[in-house]
Formats: structure tokens, C-alpha cells, sequence
């Protein structure tokens, strides 16, 4: 007895744990993982009735929940049925009414249950581990079926076919023996799991040890973004129907799918052309394939070899176990050359349609040839076979056409547009690859064409749609297509004159592509007869004219205008635009958190900001889905074990909505499953779901961190807070209870952070209902700086407010691969004897224990740091505080200070927009100065600073990418004493957008939980040995939040390892009195009329101050090292002019 | 070319197979071997109609037999 498709896929599991099964989006799954996850779906499944001869239908977006519930369908031992999450209503409606699944997985209920389970090991019986709610699932038999798909109707509705697993197994293990996957074979997943070719990209990587790759939702219809896909995730083996081929060789990107190793066609002819150009274009093999969905897939084979078969294109030989013959009208075998239908016999045919006998009857019918009581499925389909054997595919026998390889019978659209209640009478012709519909009767163009479009699908809603006031019909009185008119041979457009130049633009490819005259800007595409094939050549025209667009897009907008509008958008957010996809390179301050060791999971930042009163879970995630998508590090994954960084393609993403309608009231601590909650109305979804605890299991692999075996790190052990104390009266117990919340949420969004498995985002939504809510970000560090966070929430603004985030003109991957070049540029290793002689032989990474505390220097003297004492003393805040810290610590020599790292390296690049973790990280000789003379000191820091070569970022370059520089300056150490100026940002006011004034942005360096620091709260300890170690001994991060009532500075300090408190606590005082002094210093000058400039200058207008020091987008992860005094009148940060220009007009909206 | 099952103006009989399988079958046509007449001759439809009623049960008589009947 032949295996099942079941038992295959867990004999593999078995031979390959450990290995990748299925990747989606840079999230993946091994082997193991796979079938546990599945495991658990079945056993639920199974006790909600699942078994052999059942039906579970499956309706979700191409993820990798969709493979774990295909896998568990068949573990439960019943069929699967896939239901497109796009499909229209009633058809869905139809095929659950009469497939009647005992259960639908469905999308929508899955992406709403949290993801917290217990986890069960591969071997661990499922029997009970969800509290009795799980059953043993009974195998299947090699005769059960394994999944139904439906197909067209000729007879008005589309019908089930019902493929038994001995079927798909003979096609599967023909396949693998015929091309042999290996285990670093890696199969393109992007046919929609509702086509039957979708079986084979699911399962056969899955049955021999190679890798399932997912194409995205959508993907499919996007050539550029397929060529892009098989390029970064180095695909060997993809399908394409021919016409998609076709499209996708003129993306101008399949050139370098070099990593493709076979091409396999199927679905319609493949022109010899089209087979030609493929191979001049890809290295891989060809091969065409040929079967209908009633024979399990595939059933003949033919490789395309260069240079054969000039006149055609064969579908080749029978696979294993199939006979295929060519019959006259009397069943007898046809000889070679001579053209009948083609009958196809053996193993693989389907058991027939599902709940129709008759059908199945008069289409699997009695074989004469074959041994005694067998089948033949009559195909339809024309063929011939060759001298050699081959067969040729000559057309159809009947009506059934093809469109884009699927499969369309005009009767199953005559029937459907007949039910129209302005349709008389109605015919469905295909014309030059077109659906042309003629109706009969008083029916209106927009509301017949909404009826079809939610009845049918995309591919069967005819192009044009034609008004006849009779039918045509033959002598004996049947309907006579071939008298039916031909659609005009010369369809022109109709729509008005275009209006602005984006709108000529499109009528003019719209046209050229449909090969129309006089479109205009009120002509719909579809309905001027454009698929989804000619929405793809608009895409490439388009973007060759500057436009972009999506195929979607296209397709979706019903006028010209509407897609002009549409291409306005994408035009601004994607032209010039780096989506920096793919691997980084780890840039020097990666390295240096790399080489500090320990657990990096939490190492991240945050950021609260004021949301709209009255907002809407769904717009606000929809803003950050923009957002996210615009800026890819966002996206970032890792992999712990060898540190390289990934970005993926955009993901769905999901912003956690908790209540906190009532969070004025001093209350109990918030029950967890508030905090958790998705904020999803509760179904009122009728249909039959599985239970929730089993869905976990499925959410898990997605879009939740890996919440149990793979987190190695006990949640406790990073959230580690010392117990720091805090000054008086910078917060306390006055905190009202929604900043305790937001405190709460942060701290648990980080604990979800999991780069490993791209989680270094999260984003939780305190809902006040129509008061203004909170919205808390935490990003993990490798993806941002400080300067990120300004770019993240003006994007985050504008989205709500309906524009779409410009786009970003270097990505960070482009900038990591700059700096990896420069570092062996001559300028940079020409200062490596500049940096030798200034590095520190001092200790490495410190241990991890110790504290830390924050001091806010009193209101005056922030006022007076942050306004007017800089410029008094000639310099920059920067300048000031370091010279203070020279002064506080007298013969201290180097310390290391954090720069903002944005460097124009080289031109061109531009890095106002993007977001990433640019830090740069090199040691400074603080300056020997004398207390007595401040200005002499405040100008010696300054020299010592102008003196620093290219401002700094050569000495990470150097000691992390250059080979000669990592032996000279690697394994130094660090200074004892590290400084990082934060810049400004903007709080309080309360505006919509806004930072909320009860929590700073949290630079969290360390590691630990700052949020806890700000706070002066312990968030209970945490072993020392899970701790990421401290770069310094004593690290102070300064930082000026610009509240409504004046600048505050504060700073923060941290202690670890040789550090003590006690030395922290009397660095920090000396420090801020020699701030104070400096800052009298200053108040001095300023009254002696010294400066060079007026003082109140520095004070007066916000519009002024930017030209300082802009408050709110003055970009710094801590302050450009300044060029000295002659600079003082310069920004302090570096800003390209528009960058100035933008956060100028930004201010003047406030 | 005609097809011998799309003749609706023909005359079909209804065939059966041991696994209770049921297929159309053109009376002009001699039966193949393993299969066996159970109704008919008759018009194509009224053979249809016939099946429809008939064939309750899809899976193969085998399948049946290793299940049981309490499935469908």
C-alpha cells in the first residue's frame, strides 16, 4: 500500500529536524517546529470532529500559519480545502455550503488570539494537553482523500475536485525522482493555495528536506518583487504559468535570479518564443508540465532543451503510473499525428466531484484500454502525440478557456450574469485572450459588473461587457455564438480629457498597453478591457515614465483619475526610494554591542507619544503599517548565532490596543489579558472555529516572538533595574495611574522584543476612548538611534494626516555597505596612527552589576545650558558639557563619546530619512585645563575636539572592518568613562503627535529597563548573569527635553563593574558644579557684552533657536563633536537644508 | 469532433465497476471489461438523473470497507 501524504511529511520530519522547512518574510520554521505547531492544530481539529473523509477548510493569506494549518488538516486525518481570503462572498458562501467543513481556519481569527501556550514536544502525545479539547487524530487512508479544490463549471457553478492521497503521493515522488530536490533546494511558494499547482511548491520541499519560501499575499502579480524575492532568498525552483513567465522576464531584474536552478511551466501552451527567451535569460532548466486538476496536478513532462522542438512545445510523456491517450469518437487510439481527445487513465485520478454523482459520472468514465474496472477522466482538451511519443497540446474540444492558466468555463459567467435581474439573456466569448460578455436586457454597465465582481472571481469577470437586443441563433434555435458581433476592432476610450500631467501620462500607457485610442482620464482600466496581466505591463510602463504603481493599483482604481491619484502617492513614496532589503553588514557600533557579549534581546529604545482623541486601532495601524514600511531596519531580523542582520520585505504588522478609558482611577494592577489584548471586536462570526488555545500555536510562528522555547532568556533576568534613586521632584508618586500603565505596556513590549525572529518593534495603544490615548513604541536598538525617533514620529504624524511617508533616499543597508568600503578607503586607514596613539589600554566590557540615577540639573541652570551659555562661551552645548566633565575629572585622559554618526561619507548619500542605529563610538583625550581660566578650558576641549579626524567615525571603521586596524586597535578596551549627548527633543504641550511629558525618550544603552530608571522604580531583580555588560565603568547620558515651560536637561548616571556608586554619585556633583560654574562663567559674559553675538538671540523664537539648535528634528544620537569656536554659529548637528527647511515648517504648524 | 458523452440526441446506458464506482456509457459502444450495465439504455439525461440518484456514496467500495460506513 502506497504511503500517504501525511506519512511522507513526517518521515521527513523525522530525517530532518533541525533543518528549515518553510521561510515567509524571514520568519521560519524547522521541521520540528512545523509539525509541532501542526500536531496541536490536528489534535484540536480532531475533537472538533476532523477525520478521515472530512473536510477543514482553510482560508488565509499566504504565512506561514497557512502551511502549519494545511499540515495540520491532513495530521487530522481529514481533506483540506482551500478557500481564497480574497474570494467573493457568495462563492465562498456556496463551496462551504456544500463542502460543509467540519471547521474553517480562517485569518481573521487567527491574527486575533494572543500566543501564549504551553509548548509540547514533537514527541509528547497531543491527547490532553489543551485540557481534554484534543484528540487523537485517526490516520488517513492512501484512498481518503487529501484536500478538494474547486474549479470552474461548465454548468453554472464550480465544482470540488476530491484528490485522494495515493494520487498526490505518485505525483510527488515522481517529481522528486524526475528532478531530484536537495536539502539546499529552496521552492518558491506563490501560487494562491486555491490552484492545484500550489500542492506540488507546498509539498514536495516539504516531503524531501529542501526549503518552502512564501511568496507575500499578493506577490504573485508582482514580477518586480518575484525577481526580487528568488534573488534574496537564492530560490532554485519556482513555477510560472506561461503568461506570467512571459511578464516576468521583462521585469529587466530576472537576469539576476542566477540562484534559480529549474523553471517549471504549466497551466497553458508555452510558446516556443517565450521558451527560447527564458533560456537566453536564466540559467535554470525548463521543464512544461500538463494535467488537470481532476489528476492530481500534473501528468505529462516535458524538458525543454535549447534548440529542440522549433514548431511547438510538447507537454511530453505520461509521469509514473498515468497512462494518457489520444481517442477518436469511438474511444479507439488515435495513431501518432492525427489530433483527438486526450483521456487520462491510472493512479492519480481524482475520486471525482465533490457531491455531484452525475457529473462525475459522465466525466470519469469506463476505460476500454485498461485492466478491467478502471477510469479514464476525459480531459476536453485536444491533443496529438508526436512520432517520438510526445505529445502536443493542440486546443480544447469544448468551451473552457484559460485565463492566466486558470481554468474558466464561460458557462459557470453565462449563468452568474444571468441571474442578473436586468439580464435577459446572457453569453460569455473569448476574444483575443479577452472574456467578452453579452446580456441581453435593460442592466446598467456599473451595477452588472459589481454583480459578477462579487460573485467571481478577478480572472472570470469578463473585460468587456456588450449590450445585444437579440441573440443570434442557429436553425434549429439554439443560441449561435459564432454569430455573436466581434467587440469593436478598435475600442477607443471615452473618459474626458486628462487633467494634470500625471493623468496624460496614464491615459497615454493605459492606451498603449491595451492598444486603445482616446483614453481618458474618467476611462476605467478593467473596464476598458485591461487584466491583471496588461496592469502589470501599465506597472512597467509606468515606472519607466517615473511613476510607481502596483499591479494592484491598477486594478483597483476605477478611473484613470482615482489611479493617477494613486501613482501621486506611491510616486512620492517610493521614487528614489532605497527599500535596503536584504542582508547588512554589521557597522562598527554593531560590532562593538557584539563584542560587549551577553543577551541583546532587550537592548532597545522607546518612545510614548500623544495620539488623537477619538482614534481608531485600525487607521493607527494602518499609519505605522506605512511607516514600517517605508523604513525597513524596522523589519530587521537577526540571527543570534552569527550576527547577520536581514531585512525582509514588509510584513502585516500589529499595534496592541489597551483600554484605558477608566485610567485616571487610582487602580488595581491591569488584569494581563488587558494589557495583551489585540483590541479585535469579539467575533460575531458564525462560523464554527477551532478553539482558541490551539490558533495559538499557529500565531505563534508569525507575527509573535517565539514565546517559548526560543527565548532562552527568562523574562525576568534582562528586566533588571537597580534600584537607582531618583532625584526629587522629577517624578514620583504624583504619576497618574495611565502612566503606569504605559510604564507597564513598555515594559512588557520589550520583554516581546526577539530580533531573532524579526520582533524588534512593538507598538501598544492605550485607548482613552475621546481623550487623547498614548501611543508607546519600543524598537530594539540595532534598528534605531535618537535621531530615528524624529524621523519616526513626523512620519508617524503625517500619516495621519494622510500623507504618506516621503521616501527615504539612502537605506540603511545601503549606508552599512558604504561604511564597509570606506573602512579600506585610504582616508580612513591613513588615520589609523592618529587613532593608535589614542586608545585606551584600559579594561574591556564591564560585568553587568551595579546602577544608575538621574540628575535634572535645577530649572536656571538647565535654562542657561540649554539657551544662552553655549554661544556666550563661543561653542556648543556639546563642547560645555565635555568640558565640564574635563574639568569634574582631572586627569581622567580618555573617554569614550557617542556621535550621531550620520556622515556624509560619500556623495550622494543621504541619510536625513533613514532610520537605524548610526552611533559612532570613538575615545577622546579629555584636555588637561585649569579651573581657574573656564574659557581657556571650554576652547582647549574644543581644539581637542576640532582635532578629531572625520569626525570620529574613522576609529570604528578602523577597529571593526579593517583587518590591520582590528589588530592595532582591537582587544583595547575602552575607556573607564563613556559620554553620550542625546541632542533635544520637544515633549509636553499635549498636541496630538506629541512626546508625552510623562515619559522621556528612553535611550536604553544598557540594556535594562530605563523606563524603570526614569522612574526610580525596581522592576524586581534579575540575575547579574543575563545582563548585557556595560561598555564603561561610569557612563553619563545627557539629554534636553524642550517641556512647555523651558529646556530641561538631565543626565544619567551609570555605573557597572570597576564603577561604584559612591565614585558615580561624587563624579556627577563635581560635574554639575562645574556646569554651574560654567554656566555663571557665561551668564558673566554675556552681561560684559563679550559673545559675539546677543545672547536673548538664543532664546527668543523657536523659529530662531533652530538655527542653533532645532529642538524638535535636530538629529542627534549625541552631538556632533564640535569643530570649535568658529563653528558656533552653525547648527549643531549637521542638516542638509531641506531636512532645515522641514522642521521648520513643522514648527510653524504646531 | 464529437464527443461520444456530449451527444445529447444519443442513447447512454449506466455502467458500474466493483469498487460501486458509476460512469456514463454511450450504448454503441461495447462495455469495457470490470464494468457491468445497471441501467439503461436510455436517454443521456434520464442515465444522469439515474446516477444522481443512486450514487450517494463517492469513495470507492475498498475505502468503504477499511472505514466502515459511518463516514461519508
Amino acid at each position: 500500500m502506497s504511503p500517504t501524504l501525511t506519512g511522507m511529511l513526517a518521515a521527513q520530519a523525522a530525517r530532518t529536524p533541525g533543518a528549515v522547512a518553510v521561510r515567509f518574510e524571514g520568519a521560519e520554521l524547522s521541521y520540528a517546529e512545523l509539525h509541532e505547531r501542526a500536531d496541536m492544530l490536528a489534535a484540536c481539529l480532531a475533537a472538533s470532529g476532523a477525520g478521515p473523509g472530512r473536510v477543514v477548510a482553510v482560508r488565509l493569506d499566504r504565512s506561514l500559519e497557512l502551511v502549519v494549518a494545511l499540515v495540520a488538516v491532513l495530521k487530522s486525518g481529514a481533506a483540506y480545502l482551500p478557500v481564497e481570503p480574497d474570494a467573493p462572498a457568495d462563492r465562498v458562501r456556496d463551496m462551504l455550503a456544500e463542502a460543509a467543513p467540519v471547521r474553517v481556519l480562517d485569518g481573521d481569527r487567527v491574527r486575533e488570539l494572543p500566543a501564549k501556550t504551553t509548548p509540547v514536544g514533537v514527541e509528547a502525545a497531543p491527547v490532553g494537553v489543551l485540557g481534554g479539547r484534543t484528540v487523537q487524530p485517526d490516520p488517513a487512508d492512501p484512498a481518503d482523500a487529501a484536500y478538494v479544490i474547486y474549479t470552474s463549471g461548465s454548468t453554472g457553478r464550480p465544482k470540488g475536485v476530491v484528490v485522494p492521497h495515493e494520487a498526490i503521493v505518485n505525483r510527488l515522488r515522481w517529481m522528486q525522482a524526475e528532478y531530484g530536490l536537495g536539502p539546499d533546494d529552496r521552492v518558491l511558494q506563490k501560487t494562491p493555495a486555491g490552484f492545484d499547482v500550489s500542492v506540488w511548491e507546498f509539498f514536495w520541499p516539504l516531503v524531501t528536506g529542501a526549503t518552502l519560501v512564501l511568496a507575500r499575499p499578493g506577490g504573485h502579480r508582482e514580477p518586480a518583487y518575484l525577481a526580487q524575492v528568488i534573488e534574496n532568498e537564492r530560490i532554485t525552483t519556482a513555477h510560472f504559468v506561461p503568461s506570467m513567465l512571459r511578464e516576468f522576464l521583462t521585469t529587466g531584474t530576472a537576469g539576476r535570479c542566477g540562484s534559480l536552478r529549474r523553471v517549471i511551466c504549466s497551466g497553458e501552451a508555452l510558446p516556443v518564443a517565450l521558451r527560447d527567451r527564458c533560456h537566453d535569460l536564466l540559467p535554470a532548466d525548463l521543464h512544461n508540465l500538463y494535467g488537470p486538476t481532476e489528476a492530481a496536478v500534473d501528468v505529462t513532462h516535458w524538458h525543454c532543451v535549447p534548440g529542440r522542438d522549433p514548431r511547438s512545445v510538447p507537454i511530453g510523456r505520461p509521469v509514473w503510473n498515468t497512462e494518457a491517450h489520444v481517442l477518436d469518437e469511438r474511444l479507439r487510439p488515435l495513431p501518432p499525428g492525427e489530433v483527438g481527445e486526450l483521456y487520462l487513465g491510472g493512479i492519480q485520478l481524482a475520486r471525482g466531484y465533490l457531491g455531484r454523482p452525475a457529473l462525475t459520472a459522465e466525466r470519469f468514465v469506463a476505460d476500454p484500454l485498461g485492466p478491467p474496472g478502471a477510469r479514464l477522466y476525459r480531459t476536453g482538451d485536444l491533443a496529438n502525440r508526436r512520432e517520438d511519443g510526445a505529445l502536443e497540446y493542440v486546443g480544447r474540444a469544448d468551451r473552457q478557456v484559460k485565463i492566466r492558466g486558470v481554468r474558466v468555463e464561460p458557462g459557470e459567467i453565462e449563468n452568474v450574469m444571468a441571474a442578473h435581474p436586468e439580464v435577459a439573456q446572457a453569453a460569455v466569448l473569448m476574444h483575443e485572450g479577452r472574456l467578452i460578455g453579452y446580456a441581453a436586457g435593460a442592466w446598467r454597465e456599473p451595477e452588472l459588473r459589481e454583480h459578477l465582481r462579487s460573485r467571481l472571481p478577478e480572472q472570470m469577470v469578463p473585460a468587456l461587457l456588450v449590450r445585444v437586443a437579440d441573440f443570434p441563433l442557429t436553425a434549429n434555435g439554439k443560441l449561435d455564438r459564432s454569430a455573436l458581433p466581434p467587440p469593436s476592432p478598435v475600442r477607443t476610450g471615452s473618459g474626458g480629457p486628462a487633467g494634470d500631467a500625471r493623468e496624460t501620462l496614464l491615459t497615454q500607457v493605459v492606451g498603449e498597453v491595451l492598444g486603445l485610442t482616446g483614453v481618458g482620464a474618467a476611462d476605467g482600466f478593467i473596464a476598458l478591457g485591461g487584466d491583471s496581466i496588461s496592469a502589470m505591463r501599465v506597472v512597467g510602463h509606468a515606472r519607466a515614465a517615473g511613476l510607481r504603481l502596483s499591479t494592484a493599483d491598477v486594478l483597483a482604481a476605477g478611473t484613470i483619475t482615482e489611479l493617477a491619484a494613486r501613482a501621486c502617492a506611491a510616486d512620492a513614496e517610493t521614487a528614489g526610494h532605497d527599500e535596503g532589503l536584504g542582508e547588512v553588514p554589521l557597522t562598527p557600533i554593531m560590532h562593538w554591542l557584539r563584542e560587549r557579549g551577553g543577551p541583546v534581546d532587550r537592548f532597545s529604545q522607546s518612545m510614548v507619544l500623544v495620539t488623537p482623541a477619538g482614534a481608531r486601532l485600525e487607521r493607527l495601524t494602518e499609519c505605522l503599517r506605512q511607516v514600517v514600511g517605508a523604513h525597513g531596519m524596522l523589519r530587521l531580523r537577526t540571527d543570534p548565532d552569527t550576527w547577520t542582520l536581514h531585512v525582509p520585505p514588509p510584513t502585516p504588522i500589529e499595534v496592541r490596543r489597551v483600554d484605558a478609558t477608566d485610567a485616571r482611577h487610582p487602580a488595581i494592577h491591569p488584569a494581563p489579558d488587558r494589557v495583551t489584548e489585540g483590541g479585535h471586536e469579539p467575533g460575531s462570526d458564525q462560523r464554527d472555529h477551532i478553539p482558541p488555545a490551539a490558533l495559538d500555536r499557529v500565531t505563534e510562528g508569525g507575527h509573535e516572538p517565539g514565546s517559548d522555547q526560543r527565548d532562552h532568556i527568562p523574562p525576568a533576568a534582562l528586566d533588571w533595574v537597580t534600584g537607582g534613586s531618583h532625584e526629587p521632584g522629577s517624578d514620583g508618586p504624583g504619576r497618574s495611574r495611565l502612566a503606569e500603565l504605559v510604564r507597564e505596556g513598555l515594559r512588557e513590549a520589550r520583554a516581546r522584543l526577539s530580533p531573532r525572529d524579526g520582533v524588534v518593534l512593538q507598538a501598544i495603544w492605550f485607548d482613552r476612548g475621546e481623550r487623547q490615548g498614548r501611543l508607546a513604541l519600543v524598537v530594539h536598538h540595532l534598528a534605531v538611534d535618537g535621531v530615528s525617533w524624529r524621523i519616526l514620529r513626523s512620519d508617524l504624524e503625517a500619516a495621519w494626516a494622510g500623507r504618506s511617508p516621503t521616501a527615504v533616499p539612502t537605506s540603511f543597508r545601503t549606508w552599512s555597505r558604504v561604511l564597509a568600503e570606506s573602512a579600506l578607503s585610504r582616508r580612513v586607514t591613513g588615520e589609523l596612527d592618529w587613532w593608535a596613539g589614542r586608545s585606551p589600554a584600559g579594561a574591556g566590557p564591564q560585568p553587568p552589576a551595579g546602577g544608575r540615577f538621574t540628575v535634572t540639573l535645577p530649572g536656571e541652570l538647565g535654562v542657561a545650558l540649554a539657551g544662552f551659555a553655549p554661544a556666550a562661551l563661543g561653542t556648543d552645548l556639546h563642547t560645555v558639557l565635555l568640558t565640564a566633565l574635563a574639568l569634574a575629572a582631572p586627569g581622567e585622559g580618555l573617554v569614550d563619546v557617542e556621535g550621531h554618526g550620520r556622515e556624509e561619507l560619500r556623495e550622494g548619500l543621504d541619510l536625513t530619512r533613514t532610520v537605524g542605529w548610526f552611533t559612532s563610538v570613538y575615545p577622546v583625550r579629555l584636555p588637561t585645563v585649569d579651573p581657574s581660566d573656564l574659557t581657556g578650558a571650554v576652547a582647549e576641549v574644543a581644539r581637542e575636539l576640532s582635532l578629531l579626524p572625520g569626525k570620529g567615525l574613522g576609529y570604528g571603521l578602523l577597529r571593526y572592518l579593517d583587518p590591520e586596524g582590528a589588530r592595532l586597535l582591537g582587544g583595547r578596551g575602552a575607556p573607564r568613562l563613556g559620554f553620550n549627548y542625546l541632542g533635544r527633543f520637544a515633549t509636553g504641550g499635549g498636541t496630538d503627535w506629541s512626546l508625552d511629558p510623562d515619559h522621556d525618550v528612553a535611550m536604553d544603552d544598557a540594556g535594562h529597563d530605563l523606563d524603570g530608571g526614569v522612574g526610580g522604580e525596581s522592576d524586581g531583580g534579575g540575575s547579574a548573569a543575563a545582563r548585557l555588560p556595560a561598555a564603561h565603568a561610569i557612563e553619563v547620558d545627557v539629554v534636553v527635553h524642550d517641556r512647555p515651560h523651558g529646556p530641561v536637561l538631565s543626565a544619567t548616571w551609570t555605573w557597572a563593574g570597576s564603577g561604584s556608586e559612591a565614585e558615580a554619585r561624587a563624579l556627577a556633583g563635581r560635574w554639575r558644579d562645574m556646569l554651574a560654574a560654567l554656566a555663571g562663567r557665561a551668564a558673566g559674559l554675556a552681561r560684559d557684552g563679550r559673545p559675539d553675538r546677543d545672547p536673548a538671540d538664543d532664546t527668543s523664537t523657536a523659529g530662531d533657536r533652530l538655527h542653533t539648535e532645532p529642538a524638535d528634528s535636530g538629529p542627534t544620537a549625541g552631538g556632533r563633536p564640535s569643530t570649535g569656536p568658529a563653528d558656533a554659529d552653525q547648527p549643531m548637528i549637521s542638516l542638509s537644508r531641506a531636512e532645515l527647511d522641514r522642521i521648520h515648517a513643522e514648527l510653524q504648524k504646531r | 469532433m464529437a464527443n461520444p458523452f456530449e451527444d445529447d440526441g444519443a442513447i447512454y446506458r449506466v455502467l458500474v465497476n466493483e469498487e460501486r464506482q458509476y460512469s456514463l456509457w454511450p450504448a454503441a459502444i461495447p462495455v469495457p471489461a470490470g464494468w457491468t450495465a445497471v441501467f439503461g439504455d436510455d436517454s443521456r439525461q434520464a442515465c444522469l438523473d439515474y446516477v444522481e440518484a443512486t450514487w450517494t456514496d463517492l469513495r470507492p467500495a475498498s475505502l468503504v470497507a477499511r472505514h466502515g460506513s459511518d463516514s461519508p
